[in-house]
């Protein structure tokens, strides 16, 4: 017993302490234990110290100079505030966190993530783009290209139908929007989604949302902050 | 007993470390990708009931690990479903207070093979023909048929339930016999024969008994289980192993997670059994892989817009190449890619790049690609990017940046830009290129622990040394490697085993012993290494110096890979000496040239096939065949065997080289990128005979990788 105390404590020290240096990296024992360790350890690190967020006032959100993006992703009870990493014509949007996970949004529509695990790589959202541009209802398929673990990326087809709930006040931070509620049904043999729009009736911009990503990350729960 | 308290401690972590991993589960009503079930093991290891087999396959490519005792007997079992249809299991079994034949704990190797011959449909059951232990001594020899159907809710009752029936020879036919089928002369078995060849002599011969099994899975946690069992374990029983006083056996198990699942049972009326089942598959990881965002393709302003961005007069300047360089630089290294060597004209540019981060070569192309968009000046359209492995340029992938600026963010953009993606041959060199001036010298340490595991001792099957390992490698040139590592062992038992070789033959593997009593502080490795690319696709390779543990001289290799196919020939020879036990800088008398001529082809789907021909190690001379399947994220399962002109006796046990290798990428754990991967060739027993150099560096593994197959069954991740 004793010598098992013994040798773990030395394995355990040793990983940790394991040094190198240089720009390659060789498939070595000791190389490969000491990434799996540090690895475990900044795991364990960014566990114990959340990032604070920041409580939200109109006055605030008024004095930033770049636009902001609240996304939760709700099945790991994350939040996270992103700002614009590029925009593109057909009003497309790359929002990204300060550790370069990206949401990516056309006309507020779901597009794509990265950085998540298991993204949505591409995604072809017509039904939603339709409504959200008309502020009405449509249908028809949706396809959602999503990441596997071999490095391929599988389809995903769903039969879809936005409805269009009525008119809604929105209210974000101290300022309210006049907005239509839009809910997108869809499923396929395996299962149904809804995805909510609320989209401002003058503009046609998507406020909020909440808008299903991949059977991995799940629903988003996205406020637009600032434009 | 400290050692098997250590052994199964070990083993209880390794499980509860993965035990604990999850993975997507639509658990509420979304839509998800569809998994296939996963059919709980029996105590050998393969589906079935409890020491009975069932119908079932399990899902393609499912890997599982287990274990399991009751009266004296454990079973180690490894089983890989090699395709929807194909499975095989490596065991290792020992069996307690035998005390006869010489052994106290008789211990042996098992190799398993099963079909499936049908899918399960909504009237009719799958059915399983399994020969078990087909080539071993044949302890555990038996062959089946056996059928499953799945009930759910069966009588209104919750959950599921799987009825097995079947028909079992050899083991599975010793209780309750209904006559013999295909003739009556089985040979008995004999716990001191060498094994290792196949016992088709035996196979569905003699008696045969039915055999029958229940499993009800209650709920998502809990299931019961019970059987008919047709085994008599006579040689056990004989041997006061155990007493079997039931035909009957019942169990109860527990899915911890979806991957470990522990099982306790009520054996033959008299012992009470545990089970624990890892199943893990290669095509789900742990950890899925999280990459940061890359940066977005720059947009080129259109040249109605700002025509002048477009101009080309920057080719003309005789410092544009140097200053593009010299910005692409820094964006390269920040996604752990660096710049080899770069060549530009008005509307094409070739990058050189050597990716240090990436798995998935296709993600580092893309990558490249992005930095490309981002610095390079408009009127560039044509990007020809080339991975560089150890000076070995491997192809040429061929992007248009307007495909890259009109798909980033369509729908299917993967398949899209793959359509429009060219690949093909990277000339050796690269002319009127500038190149990275400070590639080299380059000097590369580590130190660290290491841990030599030793298997299948009867004494103590698993053995293991553990101490400090210091590695350098330093290039001074292109090509050039010279490359060492030096142990310390701190501790370990390989070396108290009292096993010294017996083998007839040049004694080229079997005095692993010697090596390990001899010093605690050796050389491992020390070598100076040359690769280049010495024509359209070849590649070529020269070494020299202390190759491996027990032998030193020197090796040159050549290999014939195009990039677009599937073929690969190679041809290496060696001249090598053996080195002394010390493992320092000299050497014994034995010396031997040996060498290969191989071929290397991919099936498809991750099918991988090598046959060597040639000279091996104790001077023999015969051909190894390789199978393995490997997934695009790194995973790799196969098996090999070798058959030479020494014959069974001469090579004593086991009868011929043979063996299991397994590789899993670090990634797949961590979830982050990495090009590290866990490797570990496991035999059943190692001998003299058809034993080959273990020449680091060899070329096929580093050129394939950047070929157009590997390339394309990554390309998922060109867009991440």
């Amino acid at each position: 017993m004793k010598m098992r105390h013994i040798c773990l404590a030395l394995c355990a020290g040793l990983a940790l302490s394991a040094c190198s240096g240089g720009t390659e990296k060789a498939s070595s024992q000791s190389s490969t234990l000491s990434e799996v360790a540090s690895v475990i350890v900044a795991g364990r690190k960014a566990k114990r110290n959340p990032p604070e967020l920041p409580t939200l006032t109109r006055p605030l959100l008024d004095n930033l100079t770049v636009g902001s993006l609240e996304v939760i992703a709700s099945k790991r009870a994350q939040t996270a505030y992103l700002i614009p990493e590029a925009r593109r014509s057909g009003n497309l949007t790359v929002w990204r966190t300060g550790g370069n996970s990206q949401v990516i949004l056309r006309d507020g529509v779901l597009i794509g993530t990265k950085g998540l695990g298991n993204d949505l790589a591409s995604a072809d959202a017509s039904p939603a783009l339709a409504a959200v541009r008309t502020r009405g209802s449509s249908a028809g398929q949706r396809v959602m290209y999503i990441r596997n673990d071999v490095n391929g990326v599988d389809r995903m087809s769903l039969s879809c139908e936005v409805h269009n709930l009525g008119a809604e006040n929105l209210e974000i931070v101290e300022r309210s929007f006049p907005t239509v509620h839009l809910r997108e049904d869809c499923s396929n043999e395996t299962g149904k989604i809804a995805n909510h729009y609320w989209v401002d009736r003058r503009d046609g911009t998507v406020w909020k949302s909440r808008q299903w990503a991949s059977p991995q990350t799940g629903y988003l729960d996205i406020r637009l902050l600032k434009k | 007993m400290q050692r098997a308290i250590l052994r199964n401690t070990s083993f209880a972590a390794a499980f509860v470390a993965l035990g604990t991993a999850a993975y997507a589960q639509s658990d509420d009503g979304t839509p998800h990708f569809k998994m296939p079930v996963q059919p709980s093991l029996n105590l050998y290891g393969s589906p079935g009931v409890i020491d009975m087999p069932s119908g079932e396959a399990l899902p393609d490519a499912q890997f599982a690990v287990s274990y399991s005792y009751f009266g004296g007997i454990s079973r180690s079992a490894m089983t890989f479903q090699f395709s929807p249809r194909i499975s095989a299991t490596f065991r290792y079994v020992g069996i307690r207070n035998w005390n006869d034949n010489g052994f106290d704990t008789y211990r042996d190797r098992n190799f398993d093979v099963r079909f499936l011959l049908r899918r399960e449909s909504q009237y009719l059951p799958a059915i399983t023909l399994g020969l078990q232990d087909f080539a071993g001594t044949g302890i555990n020899a038996a062959e089946y048929v056996v059928a499953t159907k799945t009930f759910d809710r069966p009588l209104s009752l919750p959950g599921t339930m799987k009825v097995s029936a079947g028909l079992g020879w050899g083991r599975l036919a010793s209780s309750g016999s209904i006559g013999s089928l295909f003739g009556s002369n089985r040979p008995k078995f004999n716990p001191n024969s060498k094994g290792g060849n196949f016992a088709t002599d035996q196979w569905f011969r003699g008696p045969t008994a039915p055999f029958a099994g229940i499993e009800w899975q209650i709920d998502n946690r809990w299931a019961v289980k019970a059987e008919y069992s047709s085994d008599a374990y006579e040689p056990e029983t004989s041997r006061g192993v155990f007493t079997r006083k039931s035909r009957m056996n019942f169990g109860a198990e527990y899915q911890y997670s979806q991957n470990l699942r522990l099982g306790a049972y009520w054996m033959y009326g008299s012992e009470f059994g545990i089970s624990a089942q890892l199943q893990v598959n290669p095509k789900r990881a742990t950890t899925p892989m999280m990459v940061s965002g890359p940066r977005t393709i720059q947009q080129r302003p259109t040249r109605a817009e700002n025509p002048a961005a477009w101009s080309e007069d920057w080719s003309t300047s005789a410092t544009a190449p140097t200053t593009i360089r010299d910005a692409l630089r820094p964006e390269l290294e920040k996604e752990g890619l660096t710049l080899e060597a770069l060549s530009l004209s008005a509307n094409s540019a070739e990058l050189r790049f050597i990716n240090r981060r990436y798995s998935a070569d296709a993600a580092a192309i893309g990558r490249a690609a992005r930095v490309m968009a981002m610095i390079l000046p408009p009127s560039v359209e044509t990007f020809r990017l080339v991975l560089v492995q150890n000076n070995l340029p491997l192809s040429t992938v061929t992007l248009r940046r307007s495909d890259l600026e009109a798909l980033e963010f369509q729908p299917d953009n993967t398949d899209a830009l793959l359509a429009v993606t060219g690949f093909s041959e990277a000339a050796p060199n690269l002319p009127y290129s500038v190149k990275n001036p400070d590639l080299y010298p380059s000097l590369n340490f580590s130190v660290g622990p290491y841990v030599s595991p030793s298997y299948f001792d009867p004494e103590s099957p698993v053995r293991a040394d553990a101490g400090v390992s210091a590695e350098f490698r330093y290039r001074f040139a292109p090509g050039w490697l010279v490359a060492g590592e030096m142990r310390h062992r701190l501790i370990g038992n390989i070396a108290d085993s009292d096993r010294f070789s017996n083998s007839q033959l040049p004694r080229v593997r079997t005095d692993s012993l010697r090596y390990a009593q001899a010093a605690d502080t050796t050389l491992h490795k020390l070598y100076i290494s040359k690769q280049w690319k010495p024509g359209a696709n070849t590649y070529a390779r020269v070494t020299a110096g202390y190759l491996e543990q027990m032998f030193g001289g020197v090796s040159a290799e050549l290999l014939w890979k195009p990039v677009n196919s599937r073929l690969a020939l190679g041809v290496e020879a060696n001249y090598v000496k053996q080195r002394e036990y010390e493992q320092r800088f000299g050497f014994q008398d034995y010396s031997v040239a040996t060498g290969h001529v191989s071929a290397y082809y991919e099936f498809g789907r991750g099918y991988m096939g090598q046959l060597d021909v040639g000279r091996y190690l104790a001077g023999d001379v015969g051909a190894t065949a390789t199978v393995t399947r490997e997934f695009a994220n790194g995973w790799r399962v196969g098996g090999f065997f070798t058959l030479t002109n020494v014959s069974a006796a001469e090579f004593g046990e086991g009868s011929f080289d043979k063996g299991i290798i397994l590789q899993i990428p670090v990634g797949w754990f961590t979830g982050q990128p990495s090009k590290r991967t866990v490797s570990t060739t496991i035999r059943p027993i190692q001998r003299d005979g058809g034993a080959r150099l273990d020449v680091p560096g060899r070329l096929y593994e580093q050129v394939r990788n950047g070929h157009r197959n590997d390339i394309v069954a990554d390309f998922g991740r060109a867009w991440e």
